[in-house]
């Protein structure tokens, strides 16, 4: 029962984690925080359920397909309606309604897709799990294979994100056309291009989380209204400005859903599992009012006073001159913005 | 904290050495053609940002070897007048050549192509990123650190945020990263704003020293009239988006009138 819980909240937390990041990413890219996200996980299950039930093949075939079909969903969405807002100088909240409107739109175009799923090819297409279809590593009883793909997956687009953002010059101009897209298009930056693959990526990991729901839990296009509210919670806790704050937003959140509910149930009895979506409301609202800058402020704070120690230490070696005057120095602007 | 702010700023004014380095040298050398035509050519340019027009029909051209100064007060439209050669404001009609090549309504980013880079007033440098990842941006990751050949001064600094330099240091950091593509054209806007005048007089040094050293066309977008006058081969005195003095900048100090009624100067 305690390892079940325990697949359970690691493999949900995982999950979380990777949407958060797409969450996270495309508000950093454009300010607007995305309540369609979670329709893009919902294209992932759905592909899952087509790619392994109509054609027949692995689940795990899924994965790039639900990656390339849930980025170029996002894409649209990018370029069709945000990119236009931003050029028509559309306010925040208009472009808010308008990814609550794709939101709406794409989980009803999901619905006919379950229904036309159902009707042509006779598969149960609402509140379905692919979890017979996994593999179980040491048979029954065994470990399934989609908890070390959760895990794995988001280990690896911890350290690949890492890399691009850290180590590639693309990461490098990706970084800065984030923080500053007017000095990067001078610099010859092509942000758009940036911004569309940023986009793109954020969709794809949005649709690889869904085929892994899909894999371990129940999936139905209802379950975006269900979950955009942890993917938020996720991303708050984590800062909403910082990737690896996202993950560990994410991981927190989605642990303490499956482990707090499991917990309240054993003291307070099964009545309060319907209640268990207020437990990422409180992580959200507590995050906001005791650290609005999430766990990564946390880490910023720690990170920025080591650095200025040993910065101090390089200045004072580097320079013969000690009295420099610092009379032009400017204000830092733009410190804490996105 | 020790600031070598105004040290590395003394380093750099030392001149600019070219023999047999071309990290800083033009795309192209100077060429009969451009001799002939202007670098930069703007026609009847009318501008702005959305419905706000800033330019009423200006007429600019600007040397290669030469430093084209454009002054006047705010809001007059120097700025305005520089974004628009590289895209960064709304152009509604007239035209923009640069190097004989029609660029108006060029995206920004492939502006650079042409052999132009410009120098934006403020946050001219990536904040959040280190030196090094400033200079990758442009100069790619394989060794950034080149980029800084004629900056050395910056050198210590290397792995630190830029959000961390003075002033002056981000506009060192600022100049030798649009210099990596080699400009032809430089464009400068208020290169020496929020700078001590001591420091201010080193940067301007320092455009000096690029002009002479590598044949390039510099405009120069200055608040500091006295400054810009005594550093320029050519001014453009701008007034409520419109042109109304162009030519020698000496002819234009002794213009009691326009003097005193444009630039505050008696």
């Amino acid at each position: 029962m305690m390892a079940i819980l325990l697949f359970d909240g690691l493999i949900y937390a995982c999950i979380l984690a990777v949407l958060c990041v797409g969450l996270t990413l495309t508000y950093k890219i454009t300010s607007v925080p995305n309540f369609a996200h979670m329709s893009f996980a919902i294209l992932g299950m759905y592909m899952a359920l087509t790619v392994s039930k109509v054609f027949g093949l692995s689940v795990y075939a899924a994965l790039p397909v639900a990656f390339l079909a849930s980025g170029a969903l996002s894409l649209f969405m990018y370029y069709g309606i945000i990119r236009i807002l931003q050029k028509k100088k559309s306010s925040l909240i208009s472009m808010i309604i308008a990814t609550l409107a794709f939101d709406i739109t794409m989980i009803g175009v999901l619905n006919i897709f379950a229904d036309g799923l159902r009707n042509t090819f006779l598969i149960h297409s609402r509140d379905f799990t692919l979890r017979s279809l996994d593999i179980v590593i040491g048979g029954d009883g065994g470990l399934p294979l989609v908890f070390i793909a959760t895990i794995s997956i988001l280990a690896g687009l911890a350290l690949g994100l890492y890399y691009l953002l850290y180590r590639t010059s693309f990461g490098m101009s990706m970084r800065g056309a984030i923080e500053n897209e007017t000095l990067a298009r001078t610099l010859g930056i092509n942000t758009q291009l940036i911004f569309c693959f940023g986009w793109f990526i954020s969709g794809g990991l949005a649709g690889i989380a869904g085929v892994l729901m899909a894999m371990w839990f129940q999936g139905d296009p209802s379950l975006a209204a269900i979950m955009i509210p942890s993917i938020f919670a996720g991303s708050i806790v984590g800062g909403f400005a910082s990737i690896y704050g996202a993950i560990l937003g994410g991981l927190l959140v989605g642990l303490s859903e499956v482990l707090g509910t499991s917990l309240l149930v054993d003291l307070l009895g099964y009545w309060i599992i319907p209640y268990r979506p207020v437990i990422p409301f409180i992580a959200m609202i507590a995050t906001l009012l005791i650290l609005p800058g999430g766990l990564v402020q946390l880490v910023t704070r720690y990170s920025r006073a080591s650095k200025k120690k040993k910065m101090d230490n390089i200045s004072a070696s580097a320079n013969s001159v000690s009295d420099a005057d610092n009379a032009d120095a400017e204000p830092a602007e733009g410190e804490g913005e996105k | 904290m020790v600031n070598n702010d105004n040290d590395a700023l003394e380093h750099a004014s030392s001149p600019v050495d070219c023999n047999g380095d071309d990290a800083l040298r033009p795309a192209a050398e100077s060429s009969a053609d451009s001799d002939a035509s202007p670098a930069i050519q703007i026609k009847n340019l009318v501008c702005g940002y959305g419905k706000n027009q800033v330019l009423h029909g200006v007429d600019f051209t600007a040397e290669m070897s030469k430093v084209t100064a454009i002054v006047g007060s705010n809001g007059s439209g120097k700025s305005t007048l520089l974004k628009s050669l590289f895209g960064l404001c709304d152009v509604k009609s007239g035209s923009i050549k640069a190097l004989d090549r029609d660029i108006t309504n060029i995206p920004t980013h492939a502006i650079l192509k042409f052999g132009i880079s410009y120098l934006a007033q403020r946050r001219n440098v990536f904040q959040d990123l280190t030196l090094r990842e400033n200079l990758a941006v442009v100069a790619g990751t394989k060794n950034p650190a080149a980029a800084m050949s004629h900056f050395p001064e910056l050198l210590p600094f290397l792995d630190r945020p830029a959000i961390t330099l003075s002033g002056g240091q981000r506009q060192l950091l600022a100049m030798a990263m649009i210099l990596v593509h080699k400009p032809r054209i430089m464009l400068f806007d208020e290169p020496t704003a929020a700078l001590s005048p001591k420091n201010a007089t080193i940067i301007v040094d320092k455009i000096k020293q690029l002009n002479a050293a590598h044949d390039s066309c510099i405009v120069l977008v200055e608040q500091n009239v006295k400054q810009a006058l005594e550093n320029c081969d050519k001014v453009y005195l701008l007034a409520s988006g419109n042109v109304v003095y162009s030519g020698d900048p000496v002819t234009l100090l002794n213009d009691k009138d326009l003097a005193s009624k444009y630039l505050g100067v008696q």
